[in-house]
C-alpha cells in the first residue's frame, strides 16, 4: 500500500548542517528556518524518503511527527509523494532519531523575505530607494 | 550599426544578449576612460565614455592583490553610448528578479535591473564579460558609489569558488576575523577601531572570501562608512581633509587610504568569525557562539544583496560557517579599548 514521503517543493528550498542544527532557505520568498537538533533529524529522514510511519518506528513520538510534518507543508517547504519504498536511513540518522529527548522545533525568520520579493517597481521607498521598503510595507 | 530593443521579456532575454555582446569588443575598444583594479587574483578592466563614473570606480576598487591568471571586462555606458543598443525598457508588468534569476540560472548570462532608474547590468560567464547600460549617466543606484560593479563582481568569483560575504575585516600581522552582523551591529564601528589603531583590514560591508585552510580574505572595495556619532566618537571628525557630506544613509563615506596610512592588505588568513554587538558596557569581551548563529549573522543579508547563484552564496556561506570557529564580540565603548581588545584576542587565537 503506498505511503506517503516528503520531497522538497522545488529547487528554490536549500539548506545546510551546522552541527546538529540545520538553516532552511526559501529563495523564492526570502523566509529562513533555524532547525534545533531534533526537526534537523527529522528533516534528513524525510530528505532521504523516510515515511511518517517509518519516523515514528525509530522512536520518534508520533505526535510530534504529525506537528511537524504539518509545519513544513503550511510552509511550502515540503510536499507529500506517493511511495511504495522503504528508505533506508544511515545509522547515524536512525541513533539520532532515536535519541530525541526534544520536539521538534523551527524558527521562522522573515526579516529579509520582503527584501528578496519586494518589486523593485512598486515596493521601494521613494526617498531611500532600494532595498528600503515604504514605511506602510515596513509596518 | 548597432540595433535598437526597445522592450525585452524573460523569454527573450538570452536572444537579447546574445546580440549585445556581439557589440562589446568594438564598445570596449571605443571606450575613453579605463579602470584596472588587480582584486582577488583577476584583473579587473573597466571602460567607459563616463568620465565621472570612471572617477568613482577608481576610487572605490581596491587595487592591491597580484593577479594570477583570472581577468575580467567590464563595459559601463550610458543608453545610446559606445555603438552599444539602447537600454531596453521590461515588457512585462513587472521586473520579477527571482523569476528572471530562474531562468537564467543554467545559462552563461546573468542579469540585473531596476526598473524605476533604467539600470541594467549584464554578464556573460562563459567570456567573463559585463555590460552596464543605464538609461542616463546619471541613472545609478543611490549606493552605487560605494561599491560599484559589485555585481559583476559576484558573478565573476562566484565561477571562480570564491565568495562575496556581506563582512567587515580585522587582521594583524596577515591574520584575523570576519565580522558578521545585521545594520547597526556595530560592524563598521569596530572595523574603524581597529584601524585607527594599527590593525589592518581587507575591508568593511564587502569582502571576497577563499575557502582553504585556513580560508583567506581579499580586498574588494575600499570605502568606508560611519554614522555622524561614530564619526565623532572615532575622531574622524578631527582628521585633514576627510568630507563632511553625508550619503544616500545619511552616513559618511570615505575610503581606508583617508584613514590609515596602511590602506587595504593585499590578503589576510581568517581565524574566526565574529558577530559584534553594541553592549554599552565598559569593556570589550568574546564568547564561543555556534555555528548555526554565525550563519545567520553572515549570509542571509548578502544573499539578499546579490541577485544570481544565490544558492552557491547560501553553500559558500555555509562552508565558511563551518570552518571558522564564531565568537559572539560584546563591544565595549572606548575604541581604544575595543582594538586593543581585540589584537590580544586575535593574539590568543592564532
Amino acid at each position: 500500500m503506498a505511503m506517503l514521503c516528503y520531497k522538497v517543493s522545488g529547487p528554490d528550498i536549500v539548506f545546510e548542517q551546522f552541527n546538529g542544527d540545520l538553516v532552511v532557505l526559501n529563495l523564492g520568498t526570502g523566509r529562513y528556518f533555524g532547525l534545533n537538533p531534533s526537526a534537523a533529524s527529522l528533516w534528513l529522514a524525510l530528505m532521504a524518503g523516510a515515511t511518517s510511519e517509518q519516523l515514528t518506528s525509530h522512536g520518534v513520538d508520533a505526535g510530534w511527527v504529525d506537528v511537524y510534518v504539518r509545519q513544513l507543508v503550511d510552509q511550502g517547504l515540503v510536499v507529500p509523494v506517493e511511495t511504495d519504498a522503504v528508505a533506508v536511513l544511515d545509522e547515524t540518522l536512525v541513533v539520532a532519531l532515536a535519541g530525541s529527548q526534544v520536539a521538534p522545533a523551527i524558527e521562522s525568520y522573515d526579516d529579509l523575505s520582503d527584501l528578496i520579493i519586494a518589486d523593485p517597481i512598486h515596493d521601494v521607498d521613494q526617498q531611500a530607494g532600494w532595498p528600503n521598503l515604504p514605511q506602510a510595507k515596513k509596518d | 550599426m548597432a540595433t535598437r530593443s526597445s522592450r525585452i521579456d524573460t523569454k527573450g532575454l538570452p536572444g537579447f544578449l546574445g546580440e549585445l555582446f556581439g557589440f562589446f569588443d568594438e564598445a570596449f575598444a571605443r571606450a575613453g576612460s579605463e579602470v584596472v583594479a588587480r582584486i582577488g587574483g583577476s584583473v579587473v578592466s573597466c571602460r567607459t565614455d563616463l568620465p565621472a563614473y570612471a572617477e568613482t570606480v577608481r576610487k572605490a576598487l581596491a587595487d592591491v592583490t597580484p593577479g594570477t591568471g583570472g581577468s575580467c571586462r567590464i563595459i559601463v555606458t550610458s543608453s545610446g553610448g559606445l555603438g552599444l543598443p539602447d537600454a531596453p525598457a521590461w515588457g512585462e508588468s513587472h521586473y520579477r528578479e527571482r523569476v528572471v534569476e530562474t531562468a537564467l540560472a543554467s545559462g552563461r548570462y546573468r542579469v540585473h535591473y531596476l526598473d524605476d532608474i533604467g539600470f541594467w547590468q549584464f554578464y556573460d560567464r562563459e567570456t567573463d564579460r559585463g555590460i552596464q547600460l543605464m538609461a542616463a549617466p546619471c541613472a545609478v543606484p543611490v549606493w552605487d558609489s560605494g561599491s560599484p560593479l559589485r555585481n559583476f563582481l559576484h558573478w565573476h568569483f562566484s565561477r571562480r569558488g570564491l565568495g562575496l560575504v556581506h563582512a567587515g575585516t580585522l587582521a594583524l600581522d596577515g591574520a584575523g576575523l570576519l565580522l558578521a552582523g545585521a545594520g547597526g551591529s556595530g560592524k563598521s564601528g569596530t572595523v574603524l577601531a581597529g584601524v585607527r589603531h594599527g590593525l589592518g583590514t581587507v575591508g568593511d560591508d564587502y569582502v571576497l572570501a577563499e575557502m582553504g585552510h585556513p580560508p583567506a580574505a581579499y580586498p574588494l572595495f575600499r570605502t568606508l562608512k560611519q554614522d555622524g556619532r561614530g564619526f565623532s566618537r572615532l575622531g574622524l571628525d578631527r582628521v585633514p581633509g576627510l568630507s563632511r557630506e553625508l550619503n544616500w544613509q545619511g552616513k559618511h563615506q570615505f575610503v581606508l587610504d583617508e584613514v590609515s596610512e596602511a590602506g587595504p592588505a593585499p590578503r589576510i588568513h581568517l581565524r574566526a568569525l565574529c558577530l559584534p554587538e553594541i553592549t554599552h558596557g565598559p569593556r570589550t569581551s568574546f564568547e564561543p557562539a555556534d555555528a548555526k548563529s554565525a550563519f545567520l549573522s553572515l549570509v542571509p543579508s548578502g544573499i539578499t544583496q546579490m541577485p544570481g547563484d544565490r544558492d552557491g552564496s547560501f553553500a559558500f556561506g555555509a562552508r565558511l560557517a563551518r570552518q571558522l570557529p564564531a565568537y559572539h564580540l560584546r563591544l565595549g565603548t572606548d575604541p581604544a579599548e575595543i582594538a586593543g581588545e581585540i589584537a590580544r584576542f586575535m593574539g590568543r587565537i592564532s
